[in-house]
């Protein structure tokens, strides 16, 4: 190389990547800039500065919600549920009424350290049954049609273009985070490997520029954002690896679980958070993680799947919390758990349960104020054998949004908008 | 590439899994029309060179419940499952092969876009042998009548595993096939009552796959012989009944002609007007063959919207590569590369069957697609494009590939990368005019 070499080159040259050439010189004017100021102080201030990071955690297949957070002292609890309920000695009590699926220990803790929100009876109106419908409209945050766009997805729209901004673990972007001109970017856990030589790398962010077709434009950014993606995550990836998260349940006999996903795979929840957490640590200025469990579909032989997928999501979520209480960043941070719908009260005749309505939404960090919001849905007064909703989810991830994102969610997700309380 | 040879270089692409130059040039002397009904009547027959390669071979599970001691049980149970995974990824292999081989394509592109509506994964099934026989079926009854392949799917052992037809019983109706039947498989959201999906279930009650004796049977004692209303109809309706009531319903018709040409053209939903006439014309017959066909003849199969209207899927975006390059799938690790774009055949994603266009296009599967490039490029006999002068391997490319024009950004891409045959041929892998297309 026979020009001087800039302060960038010698970064991107350190996380060894290939000769910086036509293409990593036009991504200088971009968004991608952080990465050439990766330790500036200044930088790091701003990122630090930012208002907050929302963490989603989808549970695709709809999580038994009556299962998770236990009315333990109901009688309609029980009788609804002989052979996949909880005895209320077997529970972890919370107060006199509710307790935790007995595997969720970590959960537990995190609770009596006032780390663990728990909004109750969440939903929307006219519940939809479908699994795909309804996880679109709580990504979508959009219930009465159906929309191409999730609400962090408009928010991105809004911002000033940067792929690292909202952040997808895994090979797909779920609904929520694709907006109408912008998209989070997949981060696969195994990383960002191109073949070939830099020539290769420099005409892979170059093809198909700017186009008549909107897919083909659309395609041509999403290579371009592989390079900043694969600059910016390559030590994130390595800092992962050598802290991981939730290795337990795998060392326990419980197996990571995987499921029907809608838009994709998963990998093990634990991979998943262990690279936000690193991410955090490198202070990216990342501000929506979106990391996914599947798996939740428990129509039959519930007893045992669920609580497998409770201790995986157990010793994740309680490793996670106080990992990221160590850094500046994680201490804005707030994780979500939400699930597209919760299931019936009844058992049904295979020891499962089938798609319900309303269920709780767990929020959790170091930014929460512990403690159970909304109200408790009633088990006897149904509609249609299913629960009827009492929080609205846009509310909750309203607050979420309004807190941690400092954008108004009127602007983003719309209807019935209340600060429900259980952020600082 | 001249009009002619760019119209049947996307019929060729959407009807199938791409073509060479010499496929273009007879299918172009040969006109659009007559192309369109000889791959409809091709595919209406059984003939395909690929049949030469062997059937996929499936062993007996060991009888778990006839072992006494629970130590031998847990191996056996070990065993089954180490055999379950073995047999389902050589299935999907032996899928990605066979669209390698076939010369006749819309035949086996048709059962996969049914593969993908009627989405049933083998992660549940377990079984290879059942997600074979639906293969099967898919295949073989695909583009004949619509409500005869629902009949079919209604009561083939694969679907009743996975959608929970077998705990479908009278006392306690589990009501998964009956909903998605309704939502995915025949007509569309908002087509139906809650109601009808509740009734539904009671019509299905009963039919059950035996896995010891391998075959499907009406247990008479756990169906639901009452009056059920289901859309409008009401009396002791059974499975076949329902079947028939719904796939008969205008909105199957809509619901299937959207279905189709999502996958043929560019991404509608089933009230768009576009629809009206293939539409019409399926409702009177039924036939998904014709249904194809009206679809492959409509102007806007040819429009500009439909030109850049689809991002190929991974199954496509590989095996057409395969094709081109004359390359096997196992010399370049096409499992892992379908794997990690997400779209492993018999193992879709859920009941709502794979993601569209944008999903295909993320950080991650660019990645994916440079590395399979990369794989594609080390192996390939790259002769064509190595013999052609540096400065025509760009045009060489974009005929290989079947590609109508490069944007001027790709073309001074190729342009200057074109010394390195490798490189040059892995970045026309990537173009977005080749993954748009």
């Amino acid at each position: 190389m026979d020009r001087p070499l800039t302060r960038r080159q010698v970064l991107l040259g350190a996380l060894g990547v290939g000769a910086v050439g036509a293409a990593g010189l036009a991504l200088g004017n971009g968004p991608w800039d952080w990465l050439a100021s990766a330790t500036d102080p200044t930088r790091v201030a701003s990122v630090r500065s930012a208002t907050g990071t929302v963490v989603l955690v989808t549970l695709y297949g709809g999580n038994d919600g009556l299962n998770t957070v236990i009315p333990y002292a109901n009688s309609a609890y029980l009788a609804g549920r002989a052979t996949i309920g909880f005895k209320p000695e077997e529970v972890l009590a919370l107060d006199a009424a509710h307790g935790l699926h007995p595997n969720l220990t970590g959960l537990k803790g995190l609770w009596d350290s006032k780390q663990l929100a728990i909004v109750r009876g969440v939903g929307y109106p006219n519940p939809n049954r479908s699994h795909f419908r309804s996880m679109d409209i709580w990504q979508s945050g959009i219930p009465d049609r159906p929309v191409a766009t999730g609400w962090v997805g408009r928010w991105l729209d809004a911002q000033a273009p940067d792929p690292l901004r909202a952040l997808a673990l895994g090979s797909s972007v779920p609904l929520v985070m694709t907006g109408a001109k912008t998209a989070a970017a997949a981060v696969p856990t195994t990383g960002v490997k191109l073949p070939l030589g830099a020539a290769f790398a420099d005409g892979f962010a170059a093809l198909g520029g700017a186009s008549g077709s909107p897919l083909v434009t659309y395609a041509a950014q999403r290579q371009r954002d592989v390079l900043a993606v694969q600059r910016a995550l390559a030590p994130v990836l390595a800092d992962a690896a050598s802290e991981p998260i939730g290795v337990r349940t795998l060392e326990g006999g419980g197996t990571p679980t995987s499921g029907p996903v809608r838009n994709g795979r998963t990998s093990g929840l634990g991979q998943q958070l262990a690279i936000v957490a690193a991410a955090l640590r490198a202070d990216l200025p990342t501000r929506v993680f979106h990391v996914s469990l599947g798996g939740f579909d428990t129509h039959s032989g519930e007893k045992q799947r669920h609580a497998n997928l409770m201790a995986e999501l157990d010793a994740a979520l309680a490793e996670f919390i106080p990992t990221i209480a160590k850094t500046p960043r994680g201490q804005s941070t707030a994780v979500v758990v939400y699930s597209e719908f919760g299931r019936r009260v009844q058992a049904n005749g295979s020891d499962g349960t089938d798609h319900g309505t309303a269920a709780p939404v767990l929020v959790l960090g170091p930014r929460v104020k512990g403690g159970f919001y909304g109200e408790d849905p009633s088990l006897t007064d149904l509609d249609n054998g299913d629960l009827k909703y009492t929080t609205d989810f846009r509310a909750v991830f309203g607050t979420a949004m309004g807190h941690l994102l400092g954008a108004d969610p009127k602007d983003f997700i719309g209807g019935p908008q209340a600060d429900l309380g259980f952020l600082a | 590439m001249a009009n002619d040879t760019r119209d049947v270089a996307l019929l060729l692409r959407r009807a199938g899994f791409g073509s060479t130059p010499a496929e273009r040039a007879q299918a172009a002397a040969r006109g659009f029309e007559a192309t369109v009904h000889d791959l409809v009547a091709r595919a209406r027959t059984t003939s395909d060179v690929a049949n030469a390669k062997p059937e996929p071979r499936f062993s007996t599970p060991i009888d778990v419940a006839a072992i006494a001691d629970p130590t031998q049980r847990q191996a056996a149970i070990r065993d089954n499952t180490k055999v379950e995974n073995q047999e389902s990824a050589a299935l999907s292999l032996w899928w990605v092969e066979r669209m390698t081989l076939t010369d006749n394509p819309l035949r086996e592109k048709a059962a996969f876009v049914l593969h993908d509506h009627f989405a049933t994964s083998v992660d549940k099934v377990k079984r290879g042998a059942l997600m074979y026989r639906q293969y099967q079926l898919l295949r073989d009854q695909g583009l004949g009548n619509f409500e005869t392949l629902v009949q079919a799917l209604a009561i083939d052992p694969a679907m009743l595993l996975w959608l929970d037809g077998n705990d479908n019983v009278a006392k306690r109706p589990n009501e998964n096939f009956a909903r998605e039947l309704f939502e995915l498989f025949a007509l569309g959201v908002g087509h139906y009552s809650e109601q009808d999906i509740k009734e539904a279930a009671r019509a299905f009650t009963g039919w059950a796959y035996n896995r010891k004796t391998d075959a499907v049977a009406l247990r008479p004692k756990q169906h639901d012989t009452g009056i059920k209303t289901v859309l409008g109809t009401t009396e002791n309706l059974d499975a076949a009944a329902v079947v028939r009531i719904a796939t008969h319903r205008d909105d199957a018709a809509r619901h299937m002609a959207a279905k189709w040409w999502s996958r043929l053209a560019y991404p509608v939903g089933q009230d768009d007007p576009v629809l009206n006439g293939v539409a019409s014309s399926f409702a009177a017959t039924l036939d998904t063959g014709v249904l194809v066909q009206s679809i492959l003849l409509h102007d806007a199969f040819r429009s500009s919207a439909a030109r850049t209207g689809l991002v190929k899927t991974p199954v496509e975006y590989v095996v057409g590569t395969l094709r081109t390059f004359g390359v096997a799938p196992t010399d370049v690790d096409a499992a892992r590369a379908l794997r990690e774009l997400g779209q492993v055949p018999f193992r879709p994603p859920s009941v709502g069957g794979w993601p569209q266009n944008e999903a295909w296009l993320t950080t991650a599967t660019a990645v994916t697609r440079a590395q399979f490039a990369g794989r594609v490029v080390a192996k390939a006999n790259l002769k064509t494009v190595n013999d052609a002068a540096a400065a025509s391997r760009p045009q060489v490319l974009a005929d290989l590939l079947g590609v109508d024009a490069w944007s001027d950004a790709t073309a001074a891409v190729l342009r200057a990368q074109a010394k390195d045959v490798k490189t040059v041929t892995a970045l026309a892998l990537l173009a977005p005019e080749y993954q748009v297309n």
